[in-house]
């Protein structure tokens, strides 16, 4: 602050302006807290006006200050006094009262004056502090109220800041058990009842995923039980079908050769046709020859008859030559002795006659019973070759029943090879569904590990779960090989029956 | 034979012609006998007795054939070819007899025949003569006279 003198006095401008800036402080600190209070009181609906204010200062400066030139410019000697009164003023002491150091009129209004201005500065001065420090205190209880405003701010900040970060620190350890129930303020407590929310649908999220983890766990073993037990099954309907197909192979070889003895058979069925015909042939010459014997055998007969004719008239003749002799006595002797040989020879001849004409009667007889028995065999030959024929028809019909047997057979086989090849297939989609179970089994657990990272606390399922994910964790460490199933005459695997005694034997 | 020849020539020896009638054998004087000869059919006779078959034609004569197995009361024949007919002749009657066959010429002694046993009836006895026993048969000699039927004779 540069000194008042005279300089200041010369220079009237600089001097107002240098008044002015001295009062500018003043001026300042009255009208600063004004303007910066000015909204609040505007809308606390004050009546003081700054503006006003500050313009009546502005007037009463400015009218002292021409005062001051009037008197710098009239009066030297109690302008000292004036200057030091006005240097006090300006100093701020407004509480000494302007002693008049001058007895002129002119001076004396102005120290007057000065009294006045200091009395109005000093009034203005006291209302300006009064104000200034009721403003003061407004301002100390506002900033007061704020700072307290603003502490609870940081405060509830803080806690909420230590709360929440503490929360998701926990949450970020896995701990869903933890809500935060201390409330926070009322701008927090939003948060933390989301977050609270969040953490409980969270939780409640990871226990519906527990359980349904444990029901997966348990069905997907269920599904992997149960595809290792259709994979086995398909190896098993596998070996059949090959044993079915070992089996129908020979069966077709057997009805092949069926067939080709029954081709073999009507061969020599049609043979023993051949022959049968031949036979009735001969049978029938026979017949005929029997027929011829007999024939001659009548014929002769006849001849035989003729000659028994003349032995009887022969011998009736020896007899009348016999009678004649005796008749002729003495004489006729030697001529009955010829007559008894003519009738000897006769009888012989006749005897023979006989004899013969029995051998031919039992001969002919006996080509009689020949010729039956021939047309007996003819017979037999006829219903032979009958039969023989039905046979041919019925091997020719077995022949022909075992060619289709093979055809049928032969479809029955392709029908088989598909089969087998389903069953292939079949088992290798097996094997991809029994991997994929194994494989959604292992993530099941793997998910059934992350999820064991929460801690669910007091809800009770997580608790309930723990044991039971031990036991798949334990029983399903590596996911089982996928089984390789043989095509043709394998033996089956044998790792299966151990999978089968893990407890699906049901399936 | 020739021991029948001998048998004769060392004693009264008479000739017979043996001849069967069913089962039997019989025998007659051979002197009786004109002829043997085989059956001819013969044409039977009205009102004839049953042992008469009927006539024949022997040579242009008339010759009644007594069926002898009738005349002797044995079961009547049924003529072949092969059955016989011997004529005889007796008393100038000329017949012939049917018998079954002629079988042989005996020659016969006197002693060698055998009165007819004296049980027979007195019809056998007046057909039979005597019996003969030669070998394992008995051939019984029949007496002609008697077998020609009274009507024949009377016809005679």
């Amino acid at each position: 602050m540069a000194e008042p003198d005279l300089r200041y006095i010369s220079s009237g401008g600089r001097a107002v302006k240098t008044y002015a800036t001295l009062l500018a402080p003043v001026i300042g600190i009255a009208v600063g807290p004004l303007l910066s209070l000015g909204p609040h009181l505007l809308q606390g609906g004050a009546s003081f006006d700054p503006l006003w204010g500050a313009a009546g200062a502005s007037v009463s400066l400015i009218g002292a200050i021409a005062a001051y030139r009037v008197i710098s410019s009239r009066v030297s000697r109690p302008a000292t006094s004036l200057v030091a009164t006005l240097d006090r003023i300006r100093n701020g002491d407004l509480e000494t009262p302007v002693v008049k150091s001058g007895k002129s009129g002119e001076l004396s209004a102005v120290f007057d004056a000065l009294e006045n201005l200091r009395a109005t500065l000093q009034s203005d001065v006291r209302r300006r502090a009064d104000a200034a420090s009721a403003e003061q205190r407004a301002a100390a209880q506002r900033r007061a109220s704020q700072d307290a405003e603003s502490r609870g701010y940081v405060e509830a900040h803080e806690f909420f800041m230590k709360s929440f970060t503490e929360g998701l620190e926990r949450l970020a350890a896995g701990n869903l058990k933890h809500r935060l129930n201390d409330p926070f303020s009322s701008d927090y407590e939003k948060i933390r009842h989301c977050y609270n929310v969040a953490l409980d649908k969270l939780r409640g999220a990871f226990a519906d995923m527990l359980g349904h983890i444990d029901g997966l766990t348990s069905r997907t073993g269920e599904i992997a039980g149960a595809a290792d037990a259709l994979a086995q099954r398909t190896e098993q309907q596998a070996a059949s079908l090959e044993q079915t197909s070992a089996a129908l192979e020979e069966i077709t070889a057997t009805v092949h050769k069926t067939s080709d003895g029954a081709q073999r058979a009507a061969g020599v069925v049609s043979e023993a046709q051949a022959d049968a015909t031949r036979s009735s042939e001969i049978v029938r010459n026979a017949i005929e020859a029997m027929g011829r014997i007999e024939t001659s055998s009548r014929q002769i007969g006849q001849i035989i008859g003729v000659i028994d004719e003349i032995a009887f008239q022969t011998n009736l003749l020896a007899l009348n030559a016999g009678v004649e002799a005796a008749r002729a006595g003495e004489a006729g002797r030697g001529f009955a002795v010829v007559a008894s040989e003519v009738r000897a020879l006769a009888q012989r001849s006749a005897e023979a006659a006989r004899e013969i004409k029995s051998l031919i009667s039992t001969s002919s007889s006996q080509v009689e019973d020949g010729v039956a028995l021939v047309a007996q065999t003819g017979k037999s030959l006829g219903r032979i070759v009958d039969q023989v024929v039905e046979a041919n028809k019925v091997v020719v019909e077995i022949a022909n029943g075992a060619r289709e047997q093979a055809t049928g057979l032969a479809e029955v086989n392709t029908a088989v090879a598909q089969m087998d090849q389903f069953t292939q297939q079949n088992a290798a989609m097996v094997e991809e569904t029994t991997a994929a179970s194994h494989g959604l089994k292992s993530d099941i657990e793997r998910l059934a590990t992350s999820v064991a990272a929460f801690d669910l606390g007091e809800r009770g399922e997580a608790a309930a779960f723990a044991p039971k994910r031990q036991k798949p964790l334990s029983t399903n460490k590596a996911p089982p090989q996928p089984r390789r199933v043989t095509t043709r005459g394998g033996a089956l695997p044998k790792e299966q029956p151990a999978q089968v005694e893990e407890g699906w034997e049901e399936f | 034979m020739a021991e029948t020849i001998s048998r004769v020539a060392t004693s009264e020896a008479k000739e017979f012609i043996a001849f069967h009638i069913g089962a039997q054998t019989f025998c007659i004087d051979i002197m009786a006998v004109r002829e043997i000869r085989g059956w001819t059919p013969a044409t039977p006779l009205p009102h004839a007795p049953t042992f008469v078959r009927g006539v024949i034609n022997l040579r242009g004569a008339v010759l009644p054939v007594i069926d002898l197995a009738t005349r002797l009361g044995l079961m009547q024949s049924e003529p072949t070819a092969r059955h016989a007919v011997i004529v005889v002749q007796s008393a100038g009657q000329v017949v012939g007899l049917l018998v079954d066959a002629v079988s042989n010429i005996l020659t016969l002694t006197q002693d060698a025949i055998q009165p007819t046993p004296e049980v027979a009836s007195e019809i056998a006895r007046t057909f039979v003569k005597g019996v003969v026993a030669a070998g394992d048969e008995m051939i019984s000699v029949l007496t002609i006279q008697n077998l020609l039927p009274e009507p024949v004779l009377d016809a005679a």
